[in-house]
């Protein structure tokens, strides 16, 4: 068998040309988990800090407990994970692939939907008619308030690289922005019933998921040469 | 054929392409050409195993370039060359096969656009290397993309997976099912 190397092709001209006019010096990309590091070490700050807080006003049984601080780290790791995926699905020959960004999506709204069923099950009581939904309102609004900055710098992140499967980028990077939002407002919200969890906290999620991959499906496609 | 998973015949490429690749990514335009001229006939290879015509697949191989040009601050300092530049050339394949609507289903290649086929030497006495290509030809595309990279690239499962966006077992799935059809036909052919 031949090896790949033999035989060498001439530049053409007209690539040649193209490259030419644009050939200043570029700063590579960070590495995929410095890139999510920058996003989401501010968000641990910001939980550490609640978390601070929390304990000085007394609340400190409720900061060291699975339902109080251990949902937020929970959250906050896998936001991560995800986030590292979503980074690493954008640069081509590191990509994770649909199946595995599909697995690692359905394990993050498992972990979401298996902590609302234990905080339920810890003694959630539900609401009902107006109030719950106007709770629930402003659950997902305060949600949205943190989390779609958050989404923002994430998609921008994933898709200034060259995502080769922007869809799935996009929805990685909604769904961790999504997890990182909840890991802090999960901190100030007291509601524990399932309904409000699944609804409110998951379906925010969910919604930040949707964008991004709605995002990665518009980003647009650069032309080459032949058109 | 070679055992699924061991690509002995394969030579190895000098592995100085991660500092072309940063010499380029200063700006160094000798770098570029030295890329191009080392990998081209590669990728040519490469797209052609994606069901794309010989004529498309000469303007492919420049945009696949052109892309690089345009990402390569998105390649990684020290990370294997190839994989990256693979990964890219599939996608500006990918993209033009579905902008011009054609599909990956059994194409029925011409043979003289398949490209020139390494034959391993040890077979090269036995095997016809135009029925070779003509059986290659036939294979469903992922099943060809997936036995070039690994056979001729000489690329291991999991850059093939990373390259292809499947896992390492389906990439190794993919391959073996490829040998099985080919052989199929050779032993067809033989009775």
């Amino acid at each position: 068998m031949t090896s790949p190397a033999e035989g060498r092709e001439a530049l053409p001209p007209a690539l040649r040309e193209a490259v030419r006019r644009d050939l200043a010096p570029v700063t590579p990309l960070a590495p995929p988990w410095r890139r999510t590091i920058f996003l989401a070490l501010p968000t641990l700050l910001v939980v550490v800090a609640v978390l601070c807080l929390l304990v000085l006003r007394g609340g400190a049984a409720n900061v060291f407990s699975l339902a109080g601080g251990g949902v937020s780290l929970l959250e906050w790791s896998t936001g991560l994970g995800l986030l590292w995926l979503a980074m690493r699905e954008a640069v081509p020959g590191l990509g994770v692939g649909a199946g595995r960004a599909l697995l690692a999506l359905s394990a993050g709204v498992l972990l979401q939907v298996g902590l609302g069923l234990l905080l339920w099950w810890s003694g959630g009581a539900a609401l009902s008619g107006p109030a719950a939904a106007a709770v629930g309102a402003q659950c997902a609004t305060m949600e949205g308030a943190i989390g779609l900055p958050h989404l923002a710098i994430a998609i921008w992140l994933a898709l200034r690289a060259l995502p080769i499967r922007p869809r799935w980028s996009g929805a990685l990077a909604g769904a961790a922005a999504g997890l990182l939002a909840d890991s802090v407002w999960h901190l100030a919200c007291a509601r524990n019933d399932l309904e409000h969890l699944l609804v409110w906290h998951l379906g925010a999620t969910l919604a930040m998921a949707a964008v991004g991959a709605l995002s990665g499906s518009l980003w647009p496609r650069r032309p080459g040469l032949a058109g | 054929m070679e055992p699924i998973g061991k690509s002995e015949t394969v030579e190895p490429l000098p592995d100085d392409l991660p500092e072309l690749m940063s010499r380029y990514q200063a700006g160094d335009a000798a770098a570029f050409e030295e890329l191009y001229g080392r990998l081209a006939r590669s990728v040519r290879g490469f797209l052609r195993t994606l069901a794309l015509p010989g004529t498309e697949v000469d303007d492919l191989v420049q945009n696949t370039f052109l892309q690089v040009h345009r990402s390569r601050q998105t390649y990684l300092p020290g990370q294997p060359v190839r994989p990256w530049l693979f990964a890219i050339a599939r996608h500006v394949g990918l993209m033009s096969r579905r902008s011009s609507g054609r599909r990956s289903r059994r194409e029925l290649q011409p043979f003289d656009e398949l490209p020139e086929l390494p034959v391993l030497a040890r077979a090269a006495g036995a095997l016809d290397r135009i029925a070779l290509g003509r059986a290659l030809g036939d294979l469903a595309a992922p099943g060809r993309e997936t036995l070039w990279l690994h056979h001729v690239e000489g690329f291991s499962f999991r850059e093939i997976a990373a390259i292809q966006g499947i896992s390492e077992t389906a990439a190794k799935v993919r391959a073996h099912r490829a040998i099985v059809a080919l052989r199929e036909v050779f032993v067809e052919a033989a009775t």
